[in-house]
């Protein structure tokens, strides 16, 4: 089996670099799956201190690793289950914005709130423009190196926090942070850069440059000195179709040379986390009837709606292959994660135990919108967004982050972070928890998101698996020496379709399963890139609709009013061996496994629930739960 | 008033030193006042302040600046320092919540100072360990081995077998997820594993032989006990190290704690009467 360029470089590197210090008894056999956040703030993040949150680093991994810490709003935040790892990654610091917006030499001064605030001449002028500033706090700009002395203090607490709490073989802790670049307008191209082992002097801030290709090349440098590191975008969902572009930063052409230096260091993205679910937009997807999932339409920390396109991964997968048809390389041959994002220190991944990400504003059910408001508090909500209105027609058009659009159900807070939800976990299939260990992992993306819940999904495409091989114990050092692993590329043979081995598993203490799913995306014969979901194995056993591709409903319910859920259908286990009706030999594919839980209770109707009322008319009541593994792509 | 009086009292005031004192006093304020509003209009460019900017142009840059840069380096840290000192003049940064925030933050690196450098001796640990026994508890644990199996009738066909020879065990049965073989496993771990029912038929096993079925939130199992721990107290030698980071952190908390316990003794807090709602 033949490995691509990009996957022979990065196994080169972690064999080269790592087999001496794993166990020599580690294999691929041994692998398990470990849970784990790679996107946490801490009060070191100046937004998340303004969120009124006063946890540092020790705090986040004494959570992550099982202990109880407190939410800014005072009540008590304890994971259901310790995680096996986490990366604290907190925006640089910033006060050196406002010179630097001052600064002409600067990129951020061309904006539109910098000249803004530098033209103001009246008192009253510039309290304004410096108000307008208030909307993109750590948003706009990271750090300053005026104020060098206290960033650096901050990142030597940061580094020795991971190093106090790694314990290698019981919780890895990563030294990272989070590059909070975007381009002009805000649209988010935020990343966390997450160090395989030691970190450097200082992180690369987005004031040295807000190009990722810069901050790539700065990782190279430090991969050249021995150092690895890779970065993980977020929230491409608000990124106004940037994230995933077919151009470069500058507006150029991608060609093989940005496609290599975009693999070398991003072969992992973070596909759902509190502010929404990045996998595909029902616009995009209209014939996956699942993709209206967690859906966050706003470009991050404003009101204007964010492009769809460009911003999902399922489309990201796409334009990949297309842009290898056309001999630019594949930029988007990534891995699929999950984090919470959350700037508490503390990751929310329960329905039911649910306390959003941003401190005191976002604490309550009616800061959120799932619990109605008194009259008094809907007169000062309506006051509040017509100041707002009001407040923003004064600021400059390209800073003005929008208002709110009409409140879908009055009576409720209608706020950016009603869309948000409790996601997501990263799983890893790592020989042992270790930073080695995981960190090889992610780098040949042999991982899984998912929505919060701890379900585990294996998959592996080859040929020779055969039918029976679920019956064989020793079914998973065949997989591995027949088949190449979620992440990998597998190099087609003949004509036939090659078989997918699809193994899910659900979480003892969520909901059962109620179906695995392939999600193909292809370039057809005319050159257009088209995509596909297939169920591939049903709860209770029940065979696919071959005409739909579909498994019949099994009519697992919820009663919101108590969020019981039925406790009769649905599988612990789902398991088979596909093989695909619409292959055809010679085009270039991915594939990837996304299986459902049956429907329970959102956060929203938890909320609703504890708080004796009526649940929000405009947010979904149910959730069905879900895992995503990374894809596996056929060469020819 | 005759004008003899007033020459007495004028006399008695040029020689009273306590006058002098106070006329000396109000000169030396005007002085300095004046000195003060001339300082507020001046801008001092000075050896530190160039090689803190070269630094940070360093920095940024990994090479030294040339003459025109560290001219432009300068300008700007004075069109900088004009700008903050006009914003200060008009009060801008009275109730910014982000000049409070970050003052705050500040301080509170300032108090937990820079690193607990000093190493605890082994009485201090000793003493520290005794006070948090619980935290270094062990958890009750099993070591097992199972085979998965289709249904409750192969299970005890499994175990039965199983009992007799056992060779082999590893390829038994049927693809399992999770791990085949746990060593020392906490029972809440194993709970979000496997489930709660898992773990209470484990607490009722026999060690060192095969039983089946045994239920998981995945199916049915058979199952050897191998060893079991009840957990409890361990030894201070076992955890040294684990004693010793949780004692630093505990420290730096202590000192910044003890360090804002201080300052707050000087301070007074008073609740305001509140006008009652009409």
């Amino acid at each position: 089996m033949r490995i691509s360029r990009v996957g022979a470089f990065a196994l080169g590197f972690v064999l080269v670099s790592h087999a001496a210090n794993l166990s020599a008894t580690a294999a691929p056999v041994d692998r398990q799956a470990f849970y784990g956040e790679t996107h946490v703030h801490t009060k070191l993040s100046f937004d998340a201190f303004i969120f009124g949150n006063r946890n540092g680093p020790d705090e986040a991994y004494r959570f992550a690793k099982g202990e109880k810490i407190f939410h800014p709003a005072g009540f008590e935040m304890k994971l259901r289950v310790p995680l096996d790892f986490q990366a604290v990654t907190d925006h640089a610091m910033y006060l050196g914005m406002v010179p630097a917006m001052f600064d002409t030499s600067t990129k951020v001064s061309e904006h539109p709130v910098s000249t803004g605030l530098r033209e103001a001449e009246t008192p009253s002028a510039r309290r304004l423009a410096f108000a307008s500033m208030m909307p993109y706090l750590g948003q706009i700009v990271e750090d300053d190196l005026l104020d060098m002395d206290i960033v650096r203090s901050a990142w030597k607490e940061i580094i020795a926090a991971a190093e106090r709490h790694n314990d290698p073989g019981q919780f890895t802790a990563f030294t990272g942070y989070e590059y909070t670049s975007s381009q002009n307008n805000f649209e988010n191209l935020h990343r966390n850069v997450i160090f395989a082992d030691g970190a450097p002097d200082e992180p690369f801030s987005r004031l040295v440059s807000m190009n990722p290709e810069n901050l790539w090349r700065w990782m190279d440098s430090l991969r050249a000195q021995g150092m690895d590191s890779i970065s993980i975008p977020h929230n491409s969902n608000g990124s106004d179709g940037f994230m995933f572009s077919t151009e470069t930063y500058d507006g150029h052409p991608i060609t093989q040379s940005y496609t290599d230096l975009r693999m070398r260091n991003e072969p992992i993205v973070e596909v759902t986390q509190v502010k929404g679910t990045s996998e595909t937009h029902p616009l995009l997807s209209p014939r996956d009837e699942f993709a209206a999932f967690e859906i966050m339409p706003y470009q991050i920390a404003t009101w204007r709606s964010s492009r769809h396109q460009g911003s999902y991964v399922r489309e990201a997968y796409l334009r990949g292959l297309a842009l290898q048809q056309a001999g630019a390389g594949n930029p988007y041959k990534f891995g699929l994660i999950g984090a919470s994002d959350t700037h508490v220190g503390a990751g929310a991944f329960d329905e039911n135990n649910y306390w959003s990400k941003i401190g005191i504003v976002d604490a309550s059910g009616k800061l959120r919108g799932s619990v109605p408001l008194s009259w008094r508090e809907r007169l000062a909500a309506q006051i509040s967004r017509l100041a707002n209105m009001y407040y923003m027609r004064q600021v400059p058009a390209a800073a003005n982050v929008g208002t709110a659009p009409t409140n879908p159900a009055p009576g409720y807070m209608h706020q950016q972070w009603s869309t948000w939800g409790a996601s997501g976990l990263a799983g890893v299939w790592a020989e042992e928890n270790t930073r080695e260990s995981i960190f090889a992992a992610m780098r040949r993306k042999e991982t899984f998101a998912t929505s919060g819940p701890r379900m585990r999904v294996r998959f592996f495409s080859g040929y020779g698996l055969g039918d029976d091989i679920f019956d064989q114990a020793d079914m998973v050092s065949k997989a591995y020496a027949r088949a190449v692993p979620m992440g990998g590329d597998l190099v087609a043979q003949g004509k036939q379709s090659p078989e997918f081995l699809v193994w899910v598993t659900r979480d003892p203490a969520s909901n059962a399963l109620q179906r695995a799913q392939i999600v193909k995306g292809w370039i057809d014969a005319e050159g257009n890139t088209q995509e596909a979901v297939f169920d591939v194995a049903c709860a209770g056993g029940a065979a696919v609709n071959p005409e739909t591709q579909r498994c019949p409903e099994n009519n697992a319910t919820v009663d919101v009013s108590t969020c019981a859920t039925s406790a009769d259908t649905g599988a612990d286990e789902l398991r088979t061996v596909w093989r695909d009706p619409t292959y055809v030999a010679g085009q270039s594919a991915a594939y990837y496994v996304r299986a459902l839980e049956n429907p329970t209770c959102r956060w929203s109707s938890w909320d609703a629930l504890r708080a004796g009322t009526l649940t929000n008319p405009s947010l979904p009541t149910t959730i069905q739960e879900r895992i995503w593994s990374s894809p596996i792509w056929i060469e020819n | 008033m005759n004008q003899r009086r007033i020459r007495q009292l004028l006399r008695a005031l040029v020689t009273d030193r306590f006058v002098w004192f106070l006329l000396i006093g109000v000169l030396l304020f005007g002085v300095d006042r004046w000195r003060q509003s001339d300082e507020a209009y001046r801008i001092i460019v000075d050896l530190p302040l160039l090689e803190k900017l070269t630094a940070q142009w360093q920095g940024q840059t990994k090479r030294l600046p040339d003459a025109n840069e560290l001219d432009a380096l300068v300008e700007g840290y004075v069109r900088e320092e004009i700008l903050v000192r006009e914003a200060r003049r008009l009060g801008l940064d009275q109730d910014d919540v982000i000049i409070r925030r970050r003052l705050a933050q500040k301080y509170e690196f300032f108090l937990a100072g820079a690193d607990n450098a000093a190493a605890p001796d082994a009485a201090t640990l000793r003493q520290f360990f005794d006070a948090n026994r619980a935290r270094y508890r062990l958890p009750e644990t099993f070591t097992f081995n199972h085979v998965f199996v289709d249904d409750a009738d192969a299970a005890s066909a499994m175990a039965a077998q199983l009992n007799k020879d056992e060779s082999g065990w590893r390829t038994q049965g049927r693809p399992f997820m999770l791990k085949r073989n746990y060593r020392a496993v906490a029972t809440d771990r194993l709970a979000v594993d496997m489930g709660d029912g898992f773990v209470t038929a484990l607490r009722a096993a026999p060690e060192g032989r095969w039983i089946g079925p045994v239920r998981s939130a995945f199916g049915v199992h058979a199952v050897k006990l191998i060893a079991r721990a009840a957990g409890g107290d361990v030894a201070f030698d076992d955890v040294v190290a684990r004693v010793t980071r949780d004692w630093q952190v505990r420290q730096q908390e202590m000192t910044r704690n003890a360090a804002l316990d201080a300052l707050r003794r000087d301070y007074t807090v008073e609740l305001a009467p509140v006008d009652p709602q009409p």
